[in-house]
């Protein structure tokens, strides 16, 4: 009786965090820059509809999975209605149901009505409390489910906001690109500082501050450390190189940054999935 | 002039995350601290319930007792609890001599599914 749900279940909960994060992040992107929102809509709506999708696809299945490990891979068993009422239950049921409430919602309501899309956007990002080890640590550190929105939020809003700004430089004139760039960075510098010190917050309560290089959850934190430092590294190398030189040099700048962005959308994803690993791994001071 | 480098770091960063991820389960989050019949115990008296006791809370979603000779299964008497706990009792029926396996699977708090097993003999009347 095993059925070992750890690697399907991973990179499904990785698929569910990229398409919660685009979808709520296109809103969130589109609520403080209006000016690039408007002039990039086609592609805010590309990805809002692909992180609908992904998210109403792969909820439904990853709590298929969970029947299915919850009954220790007895297929009778797993996909009875006590499984399936069990499974509403449990965190990742409860989770899942204001996952997909507020993914409707932003899919409902588009770019529509902000203050309605902004809701959804909470709710669906707000879902992830509910589930995993900041909902199990909470009992000690009930400000931990706060932390991990304001986290969560200002990933959602940097990572949905690449591709629009990307799409900016390669099709606005030059002085809108640098605007636009200008916009992006003012936002960046604050949400990065916060992604950084709820991350730090988190990963304190989490393990108990004590450091463990044997911990599989430590060194998957070390890894996804070291991959944002390099992001971090290509963050700081556009706005200080490449932004000035969009003033400049606009041809060169408009060249230049999209590949940078696409660089840092690359590990942005690489990050995502070794984040759906870790969700699966023990911090290190529960057992 | 078109530059292919992203993808190749795309390329290069999907190998890296395969590379580093865990290749063997980690979901263990909370582990049996000890259970009645212990495992690998040899008892002379046929236990009456089987008792579980876990590191964290626990909500039980399974438990099988089987007759590994015999493919037999046990049917337990009693349902399993039905909020998390950190001890389970379970009524079993009377069993006989031979050596049975106990196996379990449960949800923690942080609701990862956990599962174990564990051995026992049973000589009475022997």
């Amino acid at each position: 009786m095993h059925f070992d749900e750890t690697i399907v279940t991973s990179l499904l909960r990785a698929v569910i965090l990229l398409g919660a994060l685009l979808a709520a992040g296109s809103v969130l992107y589109a609520a403080t820059d209006r000016q690039t929102a408007i002039s990039t809509r086609p592609q805010l709506r590309t990805q809002i509809l692909f992180g609908v999708c992904v998210v109403l696809v792969a909820t439904p299945v990853s709590l298929f999975v969970f029947q299915l490990a919850m009954s220790g891979g007895d297929t009778s068993l797993a996909f009875g209605p006590d499984m399936r009422w069990l499974a509403f239950q449990m965190p990742q049921g409860q989770a899942a149901i204001l996952r997909l409430l507020g993914i409707i919602l932003i899919a409902a309501n588009g770019l529509r009505l902000l203050p309605l899309g902004l809701t959804g956007a909470i709710l669906t990002i707000g879902s992830f409390t509910l589930e995993g080890h900041t909902a199990a640590a909470a009992h000690s550190y009930p400000w931990l489910p706060v932390v991990l929105v304001i986290h969560l939020l200002a990933l959602a809003w940097w990572f949905a906001g690449l591709l629009p700004l990307a799409n900016a430089l390669r099709n606005f004139p030059a002085d809108d690109a640098a605007n636009a760039v200008h916009r992006f960075a003012r936002i960046a510098v604050p949400a990065f500082g916060l992604l950084v010190i709820a991350g730090v917050a988190m990963f304190l309560a989490l393990t108990g501050a004590r450091i463990d290089a044997a911990n599989r959850y430590q060194l998957l934190l070390l890894a996804k450390t070291g991959l944002f430092a390099v992001i971090l590294g290509f963050a700081a190398y556009n706005k200080f190189v490449l932004t000035p030189g969009l003033r400049t040099s606009p041809a060169n700048g408009q060249q230049k940054l999209p590949v940078s962005i696409r660089f840092e959308i690359i590990l942005a994803v690489i990050v995502l999935i070794v984040t759906g690993f870790l969700t699966s791994t023990s911090p290190g001071h529960e057992t | 002039m078109k530059t292919y480098l992203p993808n190749r770091l795309a390329v290069v960063g999907l190998l890296f995350a395969l590379a580093i991820l865990p290749a063997s389960p980690a979901a263990a989050h909370t582990k049996v601290d000890k259970s009645v019949p212990a495992d690998g115990a040899t008892l002379t008296d046929a236990p009456q319930r089987i008792e579980l006791q876990f590191a964290g809370k626990m909500r039980l979603t399974v438990i099988k007792i089987t007759r590994p000779d015999t493919a037999a299964a046990i049917t337990p008497q009693s349902t399993l609890p039905t909020t998390f706990v950190t001890r389970a009792d379970i009524e079993i029926p009377p069993l006989e001599s031979g050596s049975y396996e106990v196996s379990w699977v449960g949800v923690g708090e942080d609701g990862h599914v956990m599962n174990g097993s564990f051995k026992f003999h049973v000589t009475t009347g022997q």
